[in-house]
C-alpha cells in the first residue's frame, strides 16, 4: 500500500507539470494590423517601360472626416509604403507628396469592402479588405499640380500577409 | 512498484510523440487469474476544481464511470460540464457546454491475484460537446482611424473529437482507486469553430486548436458484484 502511494505520486509529476503550464490567454502570434503596401514607380524617360522611383522626401496624409492626419512626414528616399485603410468606411483618401513643401500633390480615394476576420483567441478580430478600386488625380499637361500617371491594383485582397504589393503607383517622366 | 514505473514510463513517451502502441506488451494479453466478479467504478476528476481554482477565465468538471465484465477491457462512459469567460479589453464572451465521452480502456498487466485490479490502460474515446457561445464584443484599435467596436452573434454548436487515452489506477484501499489519464485529442469537424471559436470546451479543451494533449486525474469508488454461476 505503502509502495503503491510513494509510485503513485512518482508517476503524478507529469500530471504536474501540466497543470503548471496552463495559461489564462494564448499570445497573439501573428499580425494583427492590416497594411496596404504601396510601391512607387516612374514611366522611364527613353521608353514606355517603368523603374523603382524614391521619393525624394516624400508626405503620407490620411484625410479622416475632413481633418489631416500624418502618416510619414518627410519620409526620404524610400519607394515602399504602408498606409491603414479606415476601418469604419468602404472608402477613405489620402494625399501623397513626393517631396515634402512642392508639388506634384496627389489625391487617391480607395475603395474597398471590409470583410470582419477572426485570427485567434490571443488576437482577437480584425479587418480584412477587398480593394475594388482607387481613384486618383492624375499630371496634366503643362502643369505641376499632380504627378500621377496612373495607378494600378496589383493585388485587391489586403491580409495580414506582410509580403503582398497591393497597389503600384506610376509617377509620369516629368 | 517497479512495474508501474516502467510501464506507465514507456506509455507516456509513446503517447506524447504520437508513436505506436507499446510492442512490448503482449498483442493479445492472457490473464493469468480470472475473476468472477463484475466491477463497476465511479471516478471523479480532482484536478479539475484545482485547476478551477487555478485559473479564472475557464472551469469544468468531468466524472467517469467504467465497467469491467470480462477479459482486459473497460468500457468508459466520461461526462461533464465546462464554461469559459473571456473578459479582455480587445474580445469578451463567454462559452458553455456538457460533453459526454464514450469508449474503452484495455489494461496491459495481467492479474497477479484475484483481488489485484490496479491497471495500466491504453484506450480510444469518441467525444461530443454540445456548445452554446455568447454574443461576442470585439474592439479593434487602429493607430490611425482610432478604435472600432462591434458585435458577433451568439452561437450553438456541436464538437466531436478522438482521443487516444492512457493511464494507470492504483487501488489504494479496498474499492477505492487512484489514477490518472493522458490524452491526445483530435477535434472531427474543425470547420465547427471557424467563426469565433470558445476559449475552453469542458472535455475537450482550447476550442482553436485541433489537437490537444490533456490529462485526468481520478479519484474512483468500485462496487462489484459475482458473476452468475452458469
Amino acid at each position: 500500500m505503502r509502495n503503491k502511494a510513494i509510485a503513485y505520486l512518482c508517476l503524478l509529476l507529469p500530471a504536474l507539470c501540466v497543470m503548471a503550464c496552463q495559461q489564462e490567454r494564448d499570445l497573439c502570434l501573428e499580425p494583427k494590423i492590416v497594411n496596404v503596401r504601396i510601391g512607387t514607380y516612374r514611366i522611364a524617360d527613353s521608353s514606355t517601360s517603368t523603374i523603382d522611383s524614391l521619393l525624394p522626401n516624400a508626405n503620407l496624409i490620411a484625410v479622416d472626416n475632413d481633418s489631416l492626419k500624418g502618416w510619414a512626414i518627410g519620409a526620404k528616399k524610400y519607394n515602399k509604403f504602408t498606409l491603414l485603410l479606415s476601418p469604419k468606411y468602404d472608402s477613405c483618401i489620402w494625399i501623397i507628396q513626393p517631396d515634402s513643401g512642392y508639388n506634384p500633390i496627389d489625391t487617391l480615394v480607395f475603395n474597398y469592402k471590409r470583410q470582419l476576420q477572426f485570427l485567434s483567441t490571443g488576437c482577437g478580430f480584425t479587418y480584412f479588405y477587398t480593394i475594388s478600386k482607387i481613384k486618383a488625380t492624375s499630371f496634366i499637361e503643362g502643369s505641376d499640380v499632380h504627378g500621377i500617371d496612373s495607378v494600378i491594383v496589383s493585388n485587391g485582397s489586403v491580409t495580414n500577409n506582410a509580403n503582398i504589393e497591393h497597389v503600384k503607383i506610376y509617377y509620369h517622366k516629368h | 512498484m517497479l512495474r508501474y514505473i516502467i510501464t506507465s514510463i514507456s506509455l507516456l513517451a509513446g503517447i506524447v510523440a504520437h508513436a505506436q502502441v507499446d510492442t512490448t506488451a503482449p498483442k493479445k494479453a492472457v490473464p493469468g487469474i480470472q475473476v468472477n466478479e463484475h466491477q463497476l467504478r465511479i471516478g471523479y476528476d480532482i484536478s479539475r476544481p484545482i485547476i478551477n481554482a487555478m485559473l479564472s477565465d475557464k472551469s469544468s468538471q468531468e466524472f467517469q464511470i467504467d465497467y469491467y465484465g470480462k477479459n482486459t477491457i473497460y468500457w468508459t462512459l466520461e461526462a461533464g460540464v465546462g464554461t469559459a469567460t473571456n473578459k479582455y479589453s480587445d474580445l469578451a464572451y463567454t462559452s458553455s457546454n456538457t460533453f459526454l465521452r464514450v469508449g474503452f480502456d484495455k489494461s496491459l498487466l495481467q492479474r497477479l491475484y484475484k483481488s489485484d485490479w490496479d491497471v495500466v490502460t491504453i484506450g480510444l474515446r469518441y467525444g461530443i460537446a454540445g456548445i452554446d457561445r455568447s454574443a461576442a464584443t470585439y474592439t479593434m484599435t487602429n493607430a490611425l482611424y482610432g478604435n472600432t467596436t462591434g458585435s458577433v452573434p451568439g452561437k450553438s454548436s456541436v464538437a466531436q473529437w478522438l482521443e487516444i487515452t492512457g493511464g494507470l489506477k492504483v487501488e489504494l484501499v479496498k474499492g477505492v482507486f487512484a489514477g490518472w489519464n493522458i490524452r491526445g485529442k483530435f477535434l472531427l469537424n474543425q470547420s465547427v469553430f471557424k467563426e469565433l471559436p470558445p476559449s475552453f470546451v469542458g472535455g475537450y479543451g482550447k476550442g482553436d486548436k485541433t489537437s490537444i494533449f490533456d490529462f485526468n486525474f481520478y479519484i474512483s469508488y468500485a462496487f462489484r458484484w459475482k458473476k452468475d454461476a452458469k
